[in-house]
């Protein structure tokens, strides 16, 4: 696993990859934090159909404020990673990569699992660093907004950005592990894509139209509501054990079918 | 001709019960839905040799690797490759180098990155890069991303993905697909050079004159099913070879002729020149054809017939695998 987890990182030090993910991510986020601020009120408006509920002044001089935009971004993350990962591993078979793997590699659960755990990491390092920009944006926007960040320079607030990392990342794990089972089992990127895509954005999303459960049962509105910390539908603790269960049951459906089919690409 | 191969005594070795086999299948068998592909297949490969694996398309070959690769699971029979069994890739796979169909790399790395990838993936030394590379001539190009090589550079860089850590077994699929005449030479020198001292080879190609110059063992397999396997000797002089005679003076041949007939060789006139096929012991082909070739020439002179030709038109390996594959009811 060491092996195949150190090759895949060779794979990644890729300047397409590295700053084509970065990019997607930096770029979603700053987004994220831009319009959590400059759409900001002072006091708590109606929500906006179609764009939701701003933020006010208020909560965004909490403690959580430094990162609120960050947190909001989660939901897109989810979906770039879903991709990154699902195209990652049906590259392999488009390309037929996985032959040569394969061969200097038999153990196939070694090798899923060092490639799912190098791109966890990538995935964890650009995360913080998409973190850490937001967090840089978002005091400089604060400052054009006269809104207040004592709070945000303090022990809480760094905890709270600790916190919503650790969300961020989880949520992004478990869309990374949708991402790679659709992509071992469909062995083709346009096929992935359009059936991971479509349940997440607008399958789920009109699911939850008329399914007033669905926020607590469906994975990809699980894994948005751990993501940006948003648990007015469904408790963190049942958001957590639940999307845990449906990825344990994604990863071991993609190792048992990994490991059993032929490579014949 | 130059045949390059190294260890004919490897085969003998074989044949007569010496080394272990590098690769031995017995019944082995892949289907998908209702279409059996490789179809109860015994095939061995003796250690040292270079060896063909000959077929036309859709016969089975690269399903055939693919299974011995541990890529694909048969569905019957079983194989042992290096000495350990096919249900344990993991046990002999290390020793083994692969280039399956076309070379499949990343093409936005540099051809030392992709074999950096594959060294790590085995957990190999990376310090060999710079030697394969050298070894294939791609020596000044690792450094270029692999999505700029030429086809023959990128057949190139699948061979040295291959070399990686010293294979004892080199298993090449259609390794000159692809490639212009000059590629295909080229690669017949490279795959030349790796057989003076590397390991055994097992090689698909459907380029017979190459396959003819390159190997010392055959195996032949149509619809899955073999249909020769055993020395090149043995399949280019089966059914004997042909000797060409001419006469300096064209009123010689009948007495030419009648000359053969008394020694039970068959003449076929072929415009001024006769054609005459002798039979041997398969085993000792070429002893065989020139002990003819010299008892002709001297009774001729015994009898005052002045040769001005008298050669061996050898079949080639295209002749004896045609032959093969209509028998066997294939097309190639």
């Amino acid at each position: 696993m060491i092996r195949s987890f150190r090759a895949e990182l060779l794979k990644l030090r890729r300047p397409s990859i590295i700053y084509g993910g970065s990019a997607a991510l930096v770029g979603f986020t700053l987004l994220a934090t831009v319009l959590t601020i400059t759409t900001a009120t002072k006091t708590l408006a109606p929500p906006t159909p179609g764009r939701g509920q701003a933020a006010t002044f208020g909560q965004l001089a909490e403690t959580g404020g430094l990162t609120l935009g960050f947190s909001n971004a989660a939901a897109l993350i989810g979906v770039i990673v879903l991709v990154l990962f699902a195209t990652s591993i049906t590259a392999e078979y488009g390309q037929g990569t996985v032959r040569t793997m394969l061969i200097r590699q038999p153990g196939r659960v070694r090798l899923l699992a060092g490639k799912l755990a190098a791109l966890l990491a990538c995935v964890a390092a650009a995360l913080l660093v998409t973190e850490i920009i937001s967090m840089i944006a978002a005091v400089v926007l604060a400052r054009t907004r006269d809104i207040p960040t004592t709070q945000w320079f303090t022990a809480a607030a760094l905890g709270n950005a600790a916190g919503d990392y650790a969300n961020a990342l989880f949520a992004a794990a478990m869309f990374g592990i949708f991402g790679t089972a659709l992509g071992v089992l469909l062995r083709s990127t346009p096929l992935a894509l359009s059936i991971g895509l479509a349940w997440l954005l607008p399958l789920e999303n009109i699911m939850s139209n008329s399914w007033s459960d669905a926020g607590r049962w469906l994975p990809g509105l699980l894994s948005r509501a751990i993501g940006s910390g948003d648990t007015t539908v469904v408790s963190y603790e049942r958001a957590v054990t639940l999307i845990a269960i449906y990825a344990a049951v994604a990863l071991v459906v993609a190792s048992i079918s990994f490991v059993r089919r032929d490579v014949t690409t | 001709m130059t045949k390059l191969t190294r260890k004919p005594q490897a085969v003998i070795g074989h044949v007569s019960g010496g080394d272990p086999p590098a690769v031995d299948g017995h019944g082995l068998t892949k289907r998908y839905g209702s279409r059996t592909v490789v179809d109860n297949l015994d095939m061995t490969v003796p250690t040292g040799v270079v060896a063909g694996f000959l077929g036309p398309n859709g016969a089975g070959k690269t399903t055939t690797l693919r299974m011995l690769l541990g890529l694909v699971r048969p569905d019957a029979g079983d194989a042992r490759v290096l000495g350990v069994a096919l249900t344990e890739p993991s046990g002999y796979l290390g020793r083994v180098g692969a280039l399956i169909e076309s070379p499949a790399f990343y093409p936005g790395l540099s051809g030392e990155r992709n074999l950096a990838v594959q060294a790590i993936l085995g957990g190999l030394d990376l310090a060999q890069i710079p030697a394969v590379l050298e070894r294939v001539g791609l020596e000044g190009r690792g450094a270029d991303r692999y999505k700029t090589y030429s086809l023959g550079m990128k057949q190139r860089l699948g061979i040295a993905a291959a070399l990686l850590g010293q294979p004892d077994l080199l298993v090449l699929d259609e390794p000159t697909n692809g490639l212009d005449p000059t590629g295909i030479r080229e690669m017949r020198i490279l795959l030349g050079s790796l057989a003076d001292d590397g390991p055994t080879v097992l090689v698909s190609s459907h380029l017979l004159s190459e396959v003819q110059q390159m190997c010392d063992w055959l195996i032949a397999i149509d619809h899955g099913r073999r249909v020769f396997q055993g020395p090149t000797s043995q399949l280019l002089s089966a059914g004997g070879d042909e000797l060409v005679l001419g006469c300096q003076h064209l009123s010689d041949v009948p007495r030419l002729v009648a000359l053969l007939d008394r020694r039970g060789l068959h003449a076929m006139p072929d415009g001024d020149r006769l054609r005459v096929r002798v039979s041997h012991d398969p085993a000792t082909p070429d002893e065989a054809v020139q002990a003819a070739l010299a008892e002709i020439n001297q009774a001729a002179m015994d009898e005052q017939i002045t040769l001005v030709e008298l050669t061996v038109a050898r079949a080639t390996l295209e002749d004896r695998y045609l032959d093969l594959m209509s028998k066997s009811g294939g097309t190639s």
